[in-house]
């Protein structure tokens, strides 16, 4: 009898071992995509992708104008740091590179970012610095329109007196690049990852 | 207990069967290369009958049941697996090939195709077709447009080898397909030409390389230049056991003289690696 019990048992942890494993295939390395930068950042430095190398990083293409999408993933990232232990999320860097470089500066960044999570950097910098960045991760955006808007969200990222101050909207790839501790990109999530896998793969490559 | 061995066994089979139908889907390259030349000699001209002294036809797709000018449009590639008991390498590889065959018509412009089915037996290292036997020949109950597939068949063919090439470091010189002035562009910018590609792959320690073609489309640009274009989905394992993906598109441009490929331009790039669609909603 003891000994079926301790042979079920055995068996019972191979099926688990064996499930996992299917579970969560390791991201692949994707080659021909992303690379290092610098640029200027939210926190009044430059800052370089190099300077995370002994962390994940978590990086996205957006701006504070953007109505929808930009928003919802900051919040679902923001979401999933959240699950995470202190040790683990010392081990995560949130990026946010602004497309906007008509409109967005560092403070605005610094000031919308810190809506989500105080630890989130934004970073901007001259349209040709970024349009360089934006290429190397095949991250396309374009101006929707000639015509300025302004969205909740950018109220929420400018001081008072410059509410009223409209910016473009743009159409932008919603992909969050993740980005390992050698700097090689790793694969993709989005607004639809559940925040449980995001969590598993991010971990699994610290 | 009994209950728990089953689940786990259940498991495991799943898993096997799972691995099977992953390694069935990988395409053995030089069997694809052999079978596209093979029916695109046998389109081109009579040429064939010195190239294969000894194969054994039985002429059944064509009418009268003897060789004439005819386009083999090849529809499935399934090699058949030799006796995995055997210790001793098979002297043959047979593969089954079905096809759509047009007999050309002097005149006509719209012809009555036949689905065929085919056992082509090769030698051991595919060199030679020994034996083709026709298993179904069946008329269509409708007319098609006639249209040549000697060039494609042979241009599929290149391609086959020349990707068996690429993934093979140490598989034999590609600069056989070039022509003298050609211009070969790789997608990683230190690379400048294919025996720098060879020696790096060696080098960065890279195994399992596999280049996967996907929506390739050739198009004539007159009667012998070729416009060839597709994506490699590329894959690797490195030397830290990692795996490595890419997507590549490749633009060829390709001459198909007296039955030979011969290259003048390759370009790769990287492209964006395909997404899941949520990931390309853009606001």
């Amino acid at each position: 009898m003891k000994n079926s019990t301790l042979i079920s048992a055995i068996l019972l942890c191979l099926t688990m071992i064996l499930l996992s494993n299917t579970a969560l295939a390791k991201m692949p390395i994707l080659k021909g995509i992303g690379g290092d930068f610098t640029l200027k950042s939210s926190k009044g430095y430059e800052v370089s992708l190099s300077d995370y190398q002994d962390k994940v990083v978590m990086l996205f293409f957006g701006y504070t104008n953007c109505p929808d999408i930009c928003p919802t993933t900051i919040a679902h990232i923001s979401q999933m740091i959240k699950t995470l232990t202190p040790e683990q999320r010392k081990r995560v860097q949130v990026l946010f590179i602004s497309i906007d470089t008509d409109y967005d500066t560092p403070e605005h960044l610094n000031k919308y970012l810190d809506y989500f999570d105080p630890s989130f950097i934004g970073l901007v910098d001259e349209r040709e610095k970024i349009d360089q960045v934006a290429k190397l991760y095949h991250a396309e955006y374009s101006k929707l329109a000639n015509e300025k808007v302004t969205t909740e969200f950018k109220k929420l990222s400018v001081d008072d007196e410059q509410q009223e101050q409209k910016g473009y909207l743009y159409s932008h790839s919603a992909k969050i690049f993740i980005i390992d501790t050698q700097s090689r990109v790793r694969g993709f999530f989005y607004v639809g990852t559940p925040v449980t896998d995001m969590k598993e793969q991010v971990i699994s490559l610290f | 207990m009994l209950k728990v061995m089953s689940i786990f066994f259940l498991i495991i089979a799943c898993q096997t069967a799972t691995a099977q139908q992953v390694d069935k889907k990988t395409k053995d390259y030089l069997i694809y290369a052999s079978v596209y030349q093979w029916y695109g000699e046998l389109d081109s001209n009579e040429n064939w009958r010195k190239d294969h002294p000894h194969v054994v036809l039985d002429f059944k797709e064509y009418p009268q049941n003897s060789w004439g000018k005819g386009a083999h449009r090849i529809l499935d590639i399934a090699p058949l697996a030799e006796n995995p008991a055997s210790n001793t390498p098979p002297a043959s590889q047979r593969v089954r090939v079905t096809l759509e065959f047009y007999p050309a018509t002097a005149g006509a412009d719209h012809v009555v195709g036949q689905y065929v089915q085919q056992l082509v037996t090769f030698d051991h290292n595919l060199q030679q077709v020994l034996k083709v036997e026709t298993e179904l020949n069946e008329k269509d109950d409708f007319e098609s447009r006639y249209i040549a597939s000697a060039s494609t068949n042979l241009i599929r063919a290149f391609l086959y080898s020349w990707t068996q090439g690429l993934d093979e470091p140490s598989s034999a010189s590609l600069s056989h397909w070039l022509a003298s002035d050609a211009q070969v562009t790789l997608a990683e910018a230190q690379i400048s030409s294919l025996s720098d590609y060879k020696a790096q792959m060696k080098a960065q320690g890279l195994t399992q390389i596999r280049r996967v073609i996907k929506n390739l489309r050739i198009s004539p640009l007159d009667e012998q230049r070729y416009q060839v274009d597709f994506e490699y989905q590329w894959s690797a394992l490195n030397a830290q056991g990692e795996n490595e993906i890419a997507n590549i598109g490749v633009s060829m441009r390709l001459s198909v003289i007296d039955g030979k490929v011969l290259m003048q331009v390759y370009t790769e790039q990287y492209l964006a690696p395909k997404t899941d669609l949520g990931a390309e909603v853009r606001c």
